[in-house]
C-alpha cells in the first residue's frame, strides 16, 4: 500500500513507512460518513503493521475540525472510529491546523502526541452550549495534561493557542503557520526510522501500564523489555550502535 | 575506584556518585550492584534524612546502560532471574528516604530512569533528557515507560519514548519533569541546599509524606484518602509519645 490517496472525506496515503490519514469532512464536522471511512482506514492500517510505522492524522482543508456533524450527535460522538484511532498499534501523530473544536480536539487527544501550527485554536466548548463532550474529551484530555488544566478548559470552555497548549504539554512542538502537516509528518518520519518492533511494544507498555498499580506496571515493562531481547531488531540495533553507524531495521 | 558509585556521607546527607566518567557514567552492572548495596545499607540507617545522586565529569550524569554488557547472561531466564533478585529500581521505588537527582550534560536511558526514581530533579541548564532506546530496538526497561507517563503529560511521555529526541533542560523545567535549572557551577549547591532543607524537616514526617503521595497516586481517592489519615495519625501519636 502505498501512494495514491483514496477519494472521499478520509483520505489514507502511505509514504515510506508512514502513512497520512487526511480528513476532509464536508463542513469541518465529523458525519456519521466520516467517521466510518476513518474506522475503516485504523482497521487497514492496523492490519498494515509491518509496513506502516507511523501514523500521521491531518486536516485536508483549513480546520482540524469544529465538531460533529447533525448525524453524528448524541453521546457517544467518536463512537468507535476515535477508538479505533486510540488502539492503533502504531504512534499517531496529529496535525493541529486551524480550529481544533469539540470533536476536532476529541480527535486530536486520541492520538499519541500533537503538533500545533501557530495560528492554532484549541477548545472543547460543549458546557458552554450546554453539552457534555462525547468524543473522549472529559476521559483523554485530564490524562494529557492533568485534572487541573483539564477542568480549567472543560468548564471555562476556553479557547487556547498554539503556545498555552505548548506550555500545558497538549501539543509537543509548534510550526509555523501552514507548517503543522510537514512538522507531524517529520516526528512520524522519526518514529519510523527506530526500531518499529520497539516502538510497537513501547507504545502497548505505555498504553496498558498506565491502566495498572506501578509495581505491576513496572513488571509488564520488565517482561516485554525481556521478550523484545529475543528480536533480530534489538541485535541490529545493538551492533549498529557499537559499530557507530546507523541501524536497519527489518521489523522482528 | 574510578569504576564505580563513590559514596559519600557530608552530615546526614549521602552523596552518591556515578564515578565513571571515562564512559559517561554508563550503567553498568558493577555500577548497578554497587548503587543497589549503597542504597540498601542507606535504607537500614536510621540516621540518614536524604540521598543525593550525581554524575561525576564534565559531560554526563549518566549516558545509560552500559551496551557493552548487552548479550553476556547466559540466557534470558537467567537475565530475567538476575534482575528481579537484585531489583535496584524495586528498592528505589520503595525507598522512603527522600532523593534527589543533580542532573548535568547527558541524561540518558537508564540515567534519566534513575533520576525518575527520584523525588526531586535539578538540572544544570547544559542537561540534555532522553530515552534513546527505541533508536537502537528495544525499550526503556529500568521504569521510563512507566515514570515517565506519570510525570510528564501524556503527549510529551509519548513523544520521548517513541522517538528518542531529547529534551532541553529549559522544555523539561516547563514539562515539570525538573523542578529547577541552574548553571552548572550552582548545581552541587542547589542540590546541597535541597537537601539540607530535606535533612532539617522533621524525618517521619518526610517519608510518610513522600509514602502517602507514591502509595495514594495508586489508589481511588477514597482509598488514598484513607492511607493518608492512617499516616498522619502515626506521625501524629508519635509526636505526643
Amino acid at each position: 500500500m502505498s501512494g495514491g490517496a483514496t477519494p472521499g472525506p478520509v483520505r489514507l496515503s502511505t509514504e515510506d513507512a508512514v502513512a497520512t490519514i487526511a480528513l476532509d469532512p464536508p463542513g469541518a464536522r465529523f458525519d456519521r460518513a466520516t467517521l466510518d471511512a476513518l474506522e475503516r482506514a485504523c482497521g487497514a492500517l492496523a492490519e498494515d503493521r509491518d509496513r506502516v510505522y507511523a501514523v500521521v492524522v491531518a486536516p485536508a482543508g483549513a480546520d482540524l475540525g469544529l465538531g460533529w456533524g447533525d448525524d453524528a450527535r448524541g453521546g457517544a460522538e467518536g463512537g468507535g472510529a476515535l477508538d479505533a484511532l486510540a488502539a492503533l498499534p502504531q504512534p499517531t501523530v496529529c496535525a493541529v491546523r486551524g480550529r481544533a473544536l469539540s470533536g476536532g480536539l476529541e480527535l486530536a487527544l486520541a492520538c499519541d502526541l500533537r503538533v500545533a501550527e501557530r495560528g492554532a485554536v484549541l477548545a472543547l466548548p460543549e458546557v458552554a452550549e450546554g453539552r457534555v463532550p462525547g468524543g473522549g474529551g472529559t476521559q483523554r484530555l485530564p490524562r494529557a495534561v492533568g485534572v487541573s488544566q483539564a477542568l480549567r478548559l472543560l468548564l471555562t470552555s476556553e479557547e487556547i493557542d498554539a503556545a498555552e497548549a505548548l506550555r500545558i504539554g497538549l501539543v509537543s512542538e509548534i510550526a509555523p503557520p501552514g507548517g503543522a502537516v510537514d512538522a507531524a509528518r517529520a516526528v512520524a518520519r522519526r518514529i519510523a526510522a527506530r526500531g518499529p518492533v520497539a516502538v510497537r511494544v513501547a507504545k502497548e507498555a505505555v498504553a496498558r501500564g498506565i491502566e495498572l498499580p506501578l509495581p505491576q506496571a513496572l513488571r509488564l515493562e520488565h517482561d516485554l523489555t525481556v521478550l523484545l531481547q529475543a528480536t533480530a531488531d534489538r541485535e541490529e540495533g545493538v551492533r549498529a550502535f557499537l559499530e557507530r553507524r546507523p541501524p536497519r531495521f527489518e521489523g522482528r | 575506584m574510578a569504576s564505580g558509585v563513590a559514596a559519600e556521607r557530608r552530615g546526614d546527607t549521602l552523596w552518591l556518585r556515578l564515578d565513571r566518567p571515562e564512559k559517561l557514567n554508563a550503567i553498568n552492572l558493577e555500577l548497578r550492584d554497587q548503587l543497589w548495596e549503597a542504597l540498601t545499607l542507606a535504607r537500614d540507617d536510621p540516621t540518614l534524612r536524604a540521598v543525593v545522586v550525581e554524575g561525576a565529569g564534565e559531560r554526563a550524569f549518566s549516558a545509560g546502560a552500559d551496551i557493552s554488557e548487552f548479550g553476556t547472561a547466559p540466557s534470558l531466564l537467567a537475565a530475567r532471574e538476575a534482575r528481579l533478585q537484585r531489583d535496584l529500581w524495586g528498592l528505589l521505588g520503595a525507598l522512603d528516604l527522600p532523593l534527589v537527582a543533580a542532573l548535568h550534560g547527558i541524561v540518558f536511558g537508564a540515567g534519566l530512569e534513575l533520576a525518575l526514581a527520584c523525588d526531586l530533579r535539578v538540572a544544570a541548564a547544559d542537561s540534555l533528557l532522553a530515552l534513546p532506546e527505541v533508536g537502537l530496538g528495544y525499550i526503556p526497561s529500568a521504569g521510563g515507560t512507566q515514570l515517565l507517563p506519570r510525570r510528564i503529560p501524556a503527549g510529551e511521555a509519548a513523544r520521548m519514548i517513541l522517538t528518542g529526541d531529547p529534551v532541553d533542560a529549559e522544555r523539561a523545567y516547563q514539562l515539570g519533569l525538573v523542578h529547577a535549572v541552574v548553571p552548572a557551577s550552582e548545581l552541587d549547591g542547589v542540590a546541597a541546599a535541597w537537601a539540607a532543607r530535606l535533612a532539617a524537616a522533621d524525618p517521619l514526617a518526610v517519608r510518610l509524606t513522600k509514602r502517602a503521595v507514591l502509595w495514594g497516586g495508586d489508589l481511588p481517592l477514597a482509598e488514598g484518602i484513607a492511607l493518608e489519615r492512617r499516616l498522619a495519625a502515626a506521625a501524629a501519636s508519635r509526636r505526643r509519645a
